[in-house]
């Protein structure tokens, strides 16, 4: 049992340092995105989601340019990224893809000329990748607890919002009728949003951080309707996907081709989806189920109306 | 600044914003900004696949586009549109990381399809860009009702027999087409950023549909014009100053509307003003043939676009068979009755 066990998990994983670091803020990570995805996907925001992280790119290219840590670039760009977006219209329904596509079209552009500068003024060229793919096994242990405190921060302000987080978004139009400051709302919700974004585009990568967003919490909302058994799925789901990634991307030094491990976002981004996937190969069969009691009830009182 | 391979850096670049202007309108008007992020962006990974593979990266590219498309499509029909985009983003995405993490050429590949290689358009390059611009805008231009149609009352659009669906299948094709040949030029963020700056500017500046394509395609080539020369004379790469100036355009526009509704009368409320849109669709019933019978909601913009599209769809004998009042209520089958 033991050897069976030495074969999935490679002899070495627990004790390498940079693997606990990455287990650690991956688990973090995962709950953060997973909780805050959930209304994410109920405000059907994911468009703005991604932005965020290509938006908090952009700080992370300009961070690298000022030397600084790659961290606050992402978080400093993604806070402040929210705001523009809020500024200019992205709390209405019907231009708010709009204005998030123009924010994030100018964040790109600002993110190609960091880069540019970037490599003009050193001679790294491997910066570009890691901003934008991310790698969980290059994580700095100092700003670990950086990335553990603003990870409690989101969600401490989802918990403490929570009830009104999903009344405006639900139903905007009763929430303002009872006194909900729905824009405050919604930039404390965006607010946290890019805190999760930046985590988990220090971990993924900016570009990927959308599938520990989205996917676990869509994957959650097709099981259940319950917004909080929804996160608590999703924050499971995520840290599933983490966990599994970094075990497959470890044993994957031995796979072809020979010593160059797969990356790590690849096997958490192909996990999600196929989660995503599976979720859909449950429903047809319960719906039927649902269908057959429906009609047996019909059959067995055909004149019985509900009022 | 225009000599040798600068001229086919001018040529391509006009060429790639007059594409971006004609889909991009559609892209805003149907609410789809972030299909025309992630299709551009998705195709990437082909490209590096196809490089992994010694292939032509516009196979590449063509594949990863179309087959992003499809996937966005078909999930988006059990699922949330935003979702079903972000997840086919991320697993493209996904897989360009792993493609690029095998070649040992990464960062400069990835630069390059990222942000693109304006300045070293070869001669063979122009042609297939050419021809495939002409396709997509002539393709657009076949659906153009069609599609106006399913994209502002998809409702109205299914009733009418037009297949939302479909028009949309037709679409995001169209876009991963023309993506697949404008990336390796423009770069998959440059791309994005024409598609939705300009045609989002453009309908702040006017409602008519034809006028807002004329008007983004327009724009999109005074941004991607002034770009070049911008970034010919500092060096800095052409993509900042195409986000840059898009953002400007739109943040005119907007300043534009907001300027007009502060200074424009308030309009006379409309008379009817609970009419149904099913009902004002209906041919011949009185609120569609009294014109300002829209709901107090819709814009005058709004109305012009549904009156360019009932203008072409609404067969001659029923417009003109007087008006005949509908039962209330009677508004759908009013509508597959007079299909």
């Amino acid at each position: 049992m033991g050897h069976f066990f030495s074969y999935i998990v490679e002899p070495g994983l627990l004790s390498s340092g940079p693997v606990r670091t990455a287990i650690l803020v991956g688990t973090v990570v995962a709950v953060t995105s997973g909780v805050v995805g959930v209304l994410t996907v109920i405000r059907g925001q994911s468009f703005a989601g991604h932005a965020l992280a290509d938006v908090a790119t952009t700080g992370g290219a300009g961070a690298f340019l000022a030397g600084l840590d790659q961290f606050w670039g992402f978080l400093i760009a993604g806070v402040a990224g929210a705001a523009i977006m809020e500024l200019i219209g992205v709390q209405r329904r019907r231009g708010r893809d709009v204005a998030t596509g123009v924010v994030l079209g100018a964040a790109l552009g600002a993110a190609a000329l960091f880069l540019y500068l970037g490599t003009q003024t050193s001679s790294t060229t491997g910066a570009s990748f890691t901003i934008l793919f991310g790698s969980m096994f290059v994580i700095s242990p100092d700003t670990v607890p950086a990335l553990i405190a603003s990870g409690v921060l989101a969600l401490a302000v989802i918990a403490v919002l929570s009830r009104v987080l999903l009344l405006t978004s639900l139903n905007p139009e009763l929430a303002a009728a009872r006194g909900v400051p729905v824009r405050a709302v919604g930039i404390a919700y965006l607010a946290a949003l890019a805190v999760a974004v930046s985590l988990s585009a220090v971990v993924i990568g900016a570009v990927l951080s959308t599938a520990l967003l989205i996917g676990p919490a869509a994957t959650s909302l097709r099981i259940t309707k319950r917004p909080g058994l929804a996160m608590l799925a999703s924050a499971l789901t995520g840290t599933a996907a983490i966990w599994l990634g970094i075990l497959l991307a470890y044993d994957s030094y031995y796979w072809p081709p020979h010593g160059h491990g797969w990356s790590v976002s690849f096997f958490v981004v192909a996990l999600v989806v196929v989660g995503y996937l599976l979720s859909f190969v449950r429903r047809p069969r319960r719906r039927d189920r649902r269908a057959q009691v429906a009609a047996k009830a019909q059959e067995e009182a055909p004149a019985c109306s509900p009022a | 600044m225009f000599s040798g391979l600068m001229l086919n850096t001018w040529i391509a670049a006009t060429i790639v914003a007059v594409i971006a202007g004609v889909l991009g309108f559609f892209a805003v008007l149907r609410g789809q900004s972030f299909a025309a992020h992630a299709i551009p962006n998705g195709a990437f990974a082909g490209a590096a696949g196809a490089g992994l593979l010694g292939l032509n990266v516009i196979w590449g590219l063509a594949v990863f586009a179309v087959g992003g498309a499809l996937g966005i499509a078909a999930l988006a029909r059990r699922a949330r549109q935003d979702v079903a985009t972000a997840l086919m983003l991320v697993l493209m995405l996904g897989t360009g990381a792993l493609f690029v993490s095998f070649s040992t050429e990464y960062a400069e590949v990835t630069y390059s399809l990222l942000f693109g290689e304006v300045y070293g358009v070869g001669d063979n390059m122009l042609l297939p860009i050419a021809a495939l611009g002409v396709v997509s805008v002539a393709v657009i231009a076949l659906m153009f009702r069609p599609l106006l149609l399913a994209s502002t009352l998809p409702e109205i659009a299914d009733a009418r027999g037009v297949s939302t669906r479909r028009m949309e299948l037709c679409f995001l094709i169209v876009m991963a087409l023309a993506t697949s040949m404008t990336v390796p030029v423009v770069g998959a963020l440059l791309m994005f950023a024409l598609m939705i700056g300009p045609a989002a500017a453009a309908r702040s500046f006017t409602k008519r549909p034809g006028r807002a394509i004329a008007l983004a395609i327009g724009i999109a080539l005074a941004t991607v014009w002034i770009g070049i020369a911008v970034s010919y004379h500092t060096n800095w790469p052409l993509g900042f100053f195409v986000g840059v100036i898009a953002a400007g355009f739109f943040l005119l526009g907007q300043a534009w509307s907001a300027i007009r509704r502060r200074w424009s009368p308030p309009r006379p409320a409309p008379a009817v003003s609970g009419v149904a849109v099913t009902e004002l669709d209906v041919p011949g019933s009185s609120a569609h043939m009294a014109g300002y019978a829209y709901p107090a909601g819709v814009s005058r913009g709004a109305r012009a676009i549904i009156g360019c599209t009932f203008r072409c769809y609404t067969p001659r004998k029923y417009t003109q068979s007087g008006n005949r009042p509908l039962a209330p209520g009677a508004g759908c089958n009013g509508i597959s009755g007079y299909r």
